[in-house]
């Protein structure tokens, strides 16, 4: 499962060098995935957040990378939900918890841009693991590498 | 047929004819994109408490 920042990457401002880095490596996870060796969830929780896109040309541009690249939508449940709870006390961001909590119960990756994730990941995948889901959390960059 | 409309279908032609790749080289081409997707998304989801989060996610199922 990708975070919604991976889909939008690819439209942002890339005159900036970490932007265009990270935008280079989440082409090429799309491209991995049209190749088939990596197959992209969504989730109700990457939709919901796809409504948060500032300008409606770009809103509309990730939404439409998201139905090409996206093979199977995750629904919300109770499971997820309860998850969520558990992992919101380390990432402070109800929706980061619920997006997490989403690719937990249903993926072996979850990639992002998000530096805070990236560094409470520890805590996170330790929390997961007491759970009983294990859960590889990567940035593009990582995931790309570890993947190819 | 409203502005949105327009958009919507112009880029929907645009992922059938020339695929996600050569898509997202035209719109850097022309463009389209700008600004941090992670930043404008985080600047309002930080401020969301659960059920405010909640009421988001299922308003899109």
């Amino acid at each position: 499962m990708l975070n919604t920042n991976v889909f939008g990457r690819l439209y942002d401002d890339i005159s900036q060098n970490r932007i265009l880095q990270e935008a280079l490596d989440c082409l090429h996870i799309f491209l991995l995935s049209i190749t088939k060796p990596v197959v992209i969830k969504s989730s109700d929780v990457l939709f919901a957040e796809l409504t948060l896109i500032k300008g409606e040309a770009k809103r509309e541009l990730v939404l439409g990378l998201v139905n090409k690249i996206c093979e199977e939508r995750v629904r919300l449940n109770e499971q997820i939900i309860g998850l969520a709870d558990d992992i919101y006390p380390i990432v402070n961001d109800y929706m980061d918890s619920l997006h997490i909590s989403f690719a937990a119960t249903n993926c072996t990756y979850f990639a992002t841009c998000d530096k805070d994730i990236i560094k409470n990941r520890e805590k996170i995948v330790k929390l997961l693991k007491s759970r009983g889901f294990n859960l590889n959390i990567k940035n593009p960059s990582e995931f790309v590498k570890e993947i190819k | 047929m409203s502005e949105q409309e327009i958009i919507k279908e112009g880029v929907h032609v645009l992922y059938d004819e020339l695929g996600p790749e050569k898509t997202v080289k035209f719109f850097q081409l022309v463009g389209v994109p700008r600004g941090d997707t992670l930043k404008e998304i985080e600047e309002i989801t930080e401020k969301l408490s659960k059920e405010e989060a909640l009421k988001l996610v299922k308003s899109q199922q």
